[in-house]
């Protein structure tokens, strides 16, 4: 997962996080394993889950629900190092399925977008470029969306997206090459970085 | 924009922008939840297999006599269009309603087929208060006056909002934060801090004094003293509205399918028959009438992908699933009930948008040109 963000731990370092406590039902060794994953590896489910969402609330949600089914199936898993992959799993699951219909949300003005610094000398058009982005991502699919975010933001290959999808691989290349040309029209910035990264694969 | 990986980067730039948050307890909030419901479901269904074994109908024929339908179409309704496992709680837990209002109502008034003539046509009749909201960057709540001009009640940032049934207060959700400020000005106070509002808009109770909101799981805020008490766990679903009298909460399932409960009630009931509505009604009910029988709802396909955004478009009959046909010329962009049951029906046609005011027994009290300062807004409320 290159992708994942650094984890701000002066968060938990000041105490703006709560200090996990132990819970019913769960024997101290799982409690402190769960919470360690959670404290570990939940920005980085909100990261992705805010590439799926397009809003910080949403994004919240579809975490917090993947961290709970995460949490039911605890006992289950045999590692904890499948945790994350199973709660990544219920994360897009519950983005794409059906039943669940797909949330995601218009952007609001100035919702956070630059409470981050961004990576260019010129933040005012950092933003736009993200608001752009951000615009376009929400135009897609919510199939295609997980799709570019597995493919292009966790580095997943197409194996590994269409089994973390329950899909066939060629599903997941139709999906991708969709995204990709909606994007490219949407984001027009995108058409030479999207060319680059698709020769690159 | 250069380098090896610019995609990646410009995705790499964009979730930077998202907050992190602790959510730990609310996951753990969450997994109990679930633990309970699945309690439930298991209960339930272990109730339905002894009863249907205790009374032997696991034996009937197929294809018999018509059952006794007063009796039981409305539970069997319930059962084929319960969705999910999830929703078995409402089986083994019968609907805190009154059973005589869950056959056919042919005692119920509905509109004439025909559009019927107004009693008035100028909108300086409406006796209520109209509520739009600019979902653009604007992101205000205006209010309609007699004058026909758009009053802006609220310009403060927020995600979702909700208006009081008589129109004096309005609670929205920024941050994070409840807060409630007078529709007459002044300064907004909070009301409660750690509000999660993507699923749930604040709905105020009829009388003013309670907020349903979404504090890590939906709960009933009494405003004055801040104290919150959380739905019943049997009560699994968002969007939650009271209806006017009180009585009756309408919410939407995660499978946007739609469920009444009593206000008192440990759980809901599906409404039956939804396929006339191709499909589950509704992600969001979006206002309800005096009673819960009937609630305004999103039909257009385009709002299943964005149920808090998009404006109500249809009448659906809680009790039966139907969906109630509106004597309305044009296409309905809004749809909403106050709560006496009054319902204040949005739509366009050539360009030119109209209100109309339907009493409880649908007489058209009015049918009125809206002003063109209010285009490009959304109906949101329609209040006392």
């Amino acid at each position: 997962m290159s992708a994942d963000a650094v984890i701000d731990r002066s968060l938990y370092a000041h105490g703006s996080f709560r200090t996990p406590i132990g819970t019913r039902g769960m024997d101290d060794a799982r409690d402190s394993a769960y919470a360690d994953f959670v404290r570990d590896r939940s920005h980085a489910l909100l990261r992705s889950a805010f590439l799926l969402t397009g809003d910080q609330h949403l994004a919240e949600d579809l975490v917090q629900e993947a961290l709970a089914r995460t949490h039911r199936a605890w006992s289950r898993l045999e590692r904890p190092s499948n945790a994350e992959a199973y709660a990544r799993k219920v994360m897009y699951h519950a983005q794409v399925s059906l039943w669940r219909r797909p949330k995601v949300a218009e952007a609001l003005p100035g919702d956070g977008l630059e409470r981050h610094g961004g990576r260019v000398d010129d933040p005012a058009e950092a933003a736009v470029r993200r608001i752009t982005l951000r615009r376009a991502l929400l135009a897609l699919s919510p199939k295609q969306r997980a799709v570019i975010v597995l493919r292009y933001f966790e580095d997943h290959t197409e194996a590994e997206a269409a089994q973390l999808l329950g899909v066939s691989v060629s599903t997941v290349k139709t999906q991708s090459a969709r995204a990709l040309e909606r994007l490219r029209t949407l984001v027009p910035d995108l058409r030479a970085l999207a060319d680059a990264q698709e020769a690159g694969r | 924009m250069t380098g090896p990986d610019p995609l990646r980067a410009e995705l790499c730039d964009l979730a930077d922008a998202v907050t992190p948050v602790d959510l730990y307890e609310r996951s753990l909030h969450r997994s109990r939840r679930i633990g309970r419901r699945e309690a439930a479901v298991g209960t339930g269904a272990a109730l339905v297999a002894l009863g249907l074994l205790g009374s032997g109908l696991w034996h009937l024929p197929s294809a018999g006599p018509a059952m006794e339908r007063d009796s039981v179409a409305a539970p069997a309704s319930a059962l084929a269009e319960a969705p999910a496992a999830g929703e078995a709680s409402s089986i083994a837990d019968p609907p805190d309603r009154p059973e005589a209002t869950r056959a056919s109502r042919p005692d119920r008034p509905r509109p004439a087929s025909t559009a019927p003539q107004a009693r008035s046509t100028s909108l300086g009749d409406l006796p209520g208060q109209v509520f739009y909201e600019d979902k653009s960057a604007e992101r205000r709540l205006v209010r309609l006056t007699h004058e026909g001009d758009a009053d802006t009640v609220l310009s403060a940032r927020h995600s979702t909002v909700g208006v009081s049934l008589d129109g004096s207060r309005i609670a929205y959700v920024t941050d994070g934060r409840l807060m409630v400020v007078s529709t007459a000005g002044g300064e907004p106070e909070q009301a409660y801090p750690g509000t999660a509002s993507a699923e749930q808009a604040p709905a105020w109770s009829p009388d003013g004094a309670q907020l349903l909101i979404d504090a890590a799981e939906p709960g009933v805020l009494d405003v004055a003293t801040g104290r919150l008490t959380p739905l019943p766990s049997g009560l699994e679903g968002q969007h939650f509205r009271w209806s006017g009298d009180g009585s009756t909460l309408v919410y939407a399932t995660d499978g946007c399918g739609l469920e009444v409960a009593g206000a008192t009630a440990l759980s809901g009931t599906p409404v039956p028959d939804q396929s006339g509505t191709e499909g589950p009604a509704a992600c969001r009910p979006v206002s309800v009438d005096a009673t819960g029988d009937l609630v305004t709802v999103q039909l257009q396909p385009s709002a299943a992908a964005k149920p808090t955004e998009a404006t109500a478009d249809a009448v659906l009959d809680t009790v039966t699933g139907d969906i109630v046909d509106l004597p309305v010329s044009g296409k309905i962009i809004g749809a909403v009930f106050d709560a006496n049951g009054n319902l204040l029906v949005r739509s366009v046609r050539d360009g030119k948008t109209r209100l109309w005011l339907f009493a409880p027994d649908f007489t058209l009290l009015l049918r009125a040109r809206e002003p063109t300062a209010l285009n490009g807004l959304d109906l949101i409320a329609y209040t006392r």
